[in-house]
């Protein structure tokens, strides 16, 4: 099955008062329909850069593309004129933020956002509105139908609500319904639930499943939460300081985690079993972006780095499927999952 | 809700008192012989003191100040020296014209202020947009009265294409009073001479007058647009797929708004007392013109009613926006 | 997103961050430019005018009206003096009003604004009612009917528009006061024992110079306009002391035949206004570039 999206060698600088930073370092990523890829790093990794650059919302004066692919149904984003970028946008790729709080339009009613993103979305391909005439209103039927979809209980009266009207959770999920109102192949989900309460980051979560098994479209889960990786996710990348160090099914990297950093990361997650001063962190500090270490930017940090480190790895499989980037990878336990 | 409107009413009180005492107190230090001005430089002894006692003048100034205030209460300024009239009449007749000149020239100013600075937010740190800061400066500094002699002669003497001043001509017969507004009257009349000539003759000064508050509302709303695009759900809306004009519209526009709202009421009870220069300059029958005439005069009714109704005017448009607020959010009405 | 991210210099360079943010707005640049040569022309106006004499109150009735030659580069009035003469000499007066005004309504704004906010209580009440009632009456009537009751003439004229120029301030210096009141180094001073007025005068008044010079460079160019626009009307300073208002008030009745005659005090007022306006815009965005609306 060919990828829904594949990012290839994607380099990121940005210009900043201190220099020019270095922010992604050839980060590569594919993922097919039906997958749910989580996408993994501290912060300042530059996995939200990387889910901006896949619609192209990072503004260009600052930031500049060196190098890279970024191939969407085959088609390289980067090389796309505006025009056709922001057909993609909305019908095609579809985004969820972090906060729901502040991503919402405080001025106008939920039903009118929905509608509006439906009928941009059909102003490209009619089929979003089932090919039915008369589009407001297509477009409103279809509005009430996404918001109960997404969970929200009396959706035709919901319409006319302004967003201060709605909870958290609600509002993160008439995101949601308009993330995937324009019937994306692709959503790219940024740190959906790190605002929201346990119990409805749970339904959330349950929601994004369901809507991949109905859909069958691709989704990039991006979040500092291993948890959240473990529970939803089919695939996961793991970024650390502008590259993909680690991809590959969630079973075998969490399972048999090969690259040094995954096994910290993992490491530092506390357990039930945990007792006090057990917790785990991992020593030194996230590299200067603007004057990174040449070759693999973990090496300072990593316990099992040598000389060959100064060359930067490229990601390499170690199991069918599961890559790391390292010339020092842990492959014991690796063939027991 | 009726005890928060009551409450509210009450302050406008003092507001009176306040205002009418320190209106007398500026009459005090009048130095000057209204009375002396007022009858003519060949009138007698006996027909000044006869004058003075007409208008009450002869009597102490708090006397004067009870009788002033007693007769508010019946709606009873006083009466000009200069006109000979109430001053409640005066005021009747040249309010609207003002009115007229200052609704027309915030239209002007709202219309065009509002999309330029949105339009001029999108093009931030490019040549349009400095120029048009330049601009819009370059408004605020113009003085009025400059302006409104520029466009005379321009307009009016060299290509004729505007009349010179006034309301209306000398021939044209005013339209049947409805709101006192010539422009609005002569629409009801069904009478679209009259009114396209009173249109000629509020273009200009209705335009000196818009230009201020045209350029600060311009650059009230760049400021607030610039401040929204900064936000989250903007990113959103890009990212939703939604086309430009809609965003910079529904999105951008509607909640930089909100701001500039406010600001334009301030600036509309602001250009009420500020039409003097422009009447003046185009022979606009209005209050500004009223007054002046009136403090050249040393007239002290006239500029005291002036002064107590535009203040007052100011005070109920606030109160007007206070308890609608308190309407609209009802955590207000328990301050 | 913000195209370049800041430099955050410590707060010991803030004179040298003022200095650089000056240097890179250009329109402050020209803004400064244009002041130093309006109050070049404020203190030299008299003594460069092509025609001093006719400055003084001569006259050349020969010469009327000649519209501008290479003699008279903006023409001659009603009583033939030379126009540009007399413009460059009214800025002095014009500018000298200006800071006048300016001057004198921060000061009697920054007393009562100070004492209210400082004091709190009944007194602020009052105060404040007060300045809130002057601000209700129209500014430009009030500073009017002050100046015509207290007569002609420069002084009184600035009295006037001072008086209704006050208020504003009272209610920027209240709001500082009050803000400042609450800070840290206040409580520090009291428990030093310093007395309220010496808290008042050497520690809170002198945090709030920044946004009180920001208004005043502000207000510059509406004082002039003020000045200029009661001059036009007739009240304030007479002829034959030249100042833009009443030239152009003068020349307004000689139109459209002698048009020379209102374009250079035009003109002049515009300048001085805009260099002001310029110069105070800036001020503002190098002093306080958080306030930036």
């Amino acid at each position: 099955m060919a990828a829904l999206l594949d990012i290839r060698d994607l380099h990121l600088t940005m210009t900043t008062f201190d220099g020019v930073a270095h922010v992604l370092n050839g980060v590569a990523l594919s993922v097919r329909r039906g997958e749910i890829w989580g996408l993994v790093g501290e912060s300042g990794c530059g996995k939200s850069l990387t889910g901006l650059s896949i619609s192209r919302l990072v503004p260009s004066p600052p930031a500049n593309y060196p190098a890279g692919e970024i191939l969407f149904e085959g088609e390289d984003v980067m090389q796309l004129p505006p025009r056709r970028m922001q057909a993609l946008r909305g019908k095609r790729i579809g985004m969820i933020f972090q906060d729901p709080t502040t991503n919402l339009n405080p001025t106008a009613r939920i039903g009118d956002q929905l509608i509006d993103v439906a009928l941009a979305a059909a102003g490209h391909d009619p089929s979003v509105l089932g090919n039915a005439p008369g589009g407001r209103r297509a477009a409103r039927a279809l509005a009430i139908t996404m918001l109960s979809r997404v969970g929200i209980p009396e959706p035709e009266a919901r319409l006319a609500s302004y967003p201060h009207e709605f909870s958290g959770g609600m509002r993160q999920r008439v995101l949601i319904a308009m993330a995937l109102i324009g019937r994306p192949d692709l959503l790219i989900a940024d740190e959906p639930t790190t605002a929201l309460d346990v119990s409805v980051q749970a339904q959330i979560l349950a929601l994004l499943k369901g809507t991949v098994a109905d859909h069958d479209i691709g989704v990039i889960l991006i979040t500092h939460n291993l948890g959240v990786v473990a529970e939803t996710c089919s695939h996961v990348a793991v970024m650390y300081a502008g590259n993909v160090v680690e991809r590959g099914p969630v079973a075998q990297v969490i399972g048999a985690p090969a690259h040094p950093y995954t096994r910290a990361l993992l490491a530092s997650v506390p357990r039930r079993e945990t007792k006090r001063g057990e917790l785990q962190g991992l020593p030194g500090a996230v590299p200067d972006l603007v004057r990174p270490p040449p070759g693999c930017r973990f090496a300072p940090r990593c316990p099992r780095a040598t000389a060959a480190c100064a060359t930067l790895p490229k990601l390499e499989a170690v199991l069918p499927l599961h890559e790391v980037a390292c010339y020092h990878p842990h492959l014991e336990e690796a063939a027991l999952v | 809700m009726l005890k928060f409107i009551f409450r509210r009413l009450l302050t406008l009180i003092p507001v009176i008192v306040g205002l009418t005492v320190i209106m007398f107190a500026i009459a005090r230090l009048l130095p000057g012989d209204p009375v002396g001005l007022a009858a003519g430089p060949n009138a007698t002894t006996a027909e000044r003191a006869a004058l003075a006692k007409e208008f009450g003048l002869d009597k102490p100034i708090w006397v004067q100040y009870i009788q002033y205030v007693s007769g508010l209460a019946h709606g009873d300024l006083g009466r000009s020296l200069l006109t000979r009239r109430p001053v409640a009449l005066d005021i009747a007749a040249y309010l609207p014209a003002t009115l007229e000149l200052v609704i027309a020239a915030m239209l002007i100013a709202v219309v065009i202020g509002i999309p330029l600075g949105l339009l001029t937010a999108t093009w931030r740190n490019r040549w349009p947009d400095y120029l048009s800061q330049v601009l819009a400066i370059g408004a605020i500094s113009m003085p009025r009265f400059f302006l409104g002699l520029l466009m005379q002669l321009v307009f009016a003497m060299w290509l004729s294409w505007l009349p010179l001043g006034g309301q209306l001509p000398i021939v044209v017969f005013p339209p049947p009073h409805v709101t006192g507004f010539i422009t609005v009257d002569a629409l009801i009349a069904g009478d679209t001479g009259t009114f396209v000539t009173a249109l000629r003759h509020l273009a200009m000064p209705a335009i000196a007058l818009s230009l201020s508050p045209l350029a600060t509302i311009m650059r009230m709303m760049r400021a607030s647009s610039i401040e929204v695009m900064g936000q989250d759900y903007v990113m959103t809306a890009r990212a939703l797929g939604l086309p430009r004009r809609k965003i910079m519209l529904k999105v951008i526009g509607r909640n930089a708004v909100s701001a500039t709202l406010t600001v334009i009421g301030l600036y509309f009870g602001w250009l009420l007392g500020g039409t003097v220069l422009v009447e003046t300059v185009f022979d606009w029958p209005g209050l500004g013109l009223y007054a002046t005439k009136a403090i050249m005069a040393q007239d002290m009714m006239p500029v005291i009613g002036v002064a107590l109704v535009i203040g007052l005017i100011f005070v109920v448009a606030n109160l007007i926006i206070d308890i609608s607020y308190g309407l609209v959010n009802p955590k207000v009405r328990y301050t | 997103m913000t195209e370049v991210i800041d430099l955050d210099l410590p707060a010991s360079d803030g004179f040298a961050r003022a200095l650089h943010r000056f240097r890179q707005s250009k329109l402050s640049q020209v803004g400064a430019v244009l002041v130093l040569i309006v109050l070049f022309f404020a203190v030299f106006g008299r003594i460069l005018a092509p025609y001093p004499d006719q400055v003084a109150g001569a006259v050349d009735v020969a010469a009327k009206f000649q519209p501008p030659s290479a003699q008279h580069w903006f023409g001659t009035n009603e009583l033939g003096q030379d126009v540009l003469s007399l413009t460059m000499a009214g800025t002095t007066v014009s500018v000298l009003a200006g800071f006048g005004v300016v001057v004198i309504g921060t000061v009697l704004g920054t007393l009562v604004g100070a004492t209210a906010g400082f004091a709190g209580g009944w007194v602020d009440e009052v105060l404040m009612r007060f300045t809130d009632l002057i601000l209700t009456i129209p500014s430009l009537i009030l500073a009017m009917a002050i100046a015509a009751a207290l007569g002609p003439g420069f002084q009184n004229m600035v009295l006037a528009i001072s008086l209704s120029w006050w208020p504003g301030y009272a209610r920027l210096v209240r709001g500082e006061v009050l803000a400042a009141r609450e800070e840290v180094y206040v409580t520090a001073a009291r428990a030093l024992g310093a007395t309220p007025g010496r808290i008042l005068f050497l520690h809170i008044l002198p945090n709030c110079v920044s946004p009180i010079i920001v208004k005043m460079s502000l207000d510059m160019g509406f004082a002039i306009l003020t000045v200029a626009g009661l001059g036009f009307i007739g009240i304030g300073v007479r002829p034959p002391i030249p100042e833009w208002g009443t030239l152009l008030s003068t020349a307004r009745n000689y139109m459209p035949d002698n048009w020379w005659t209102a374009m250079a005090p035009g003109m002049a007022m515009f300048v001085a206004v805009f260099g002001f306006n310029l110069l105070g815009d800036g001020l503002r965005d190098i002093l306080d570039p958080k306030g930036r609306r």
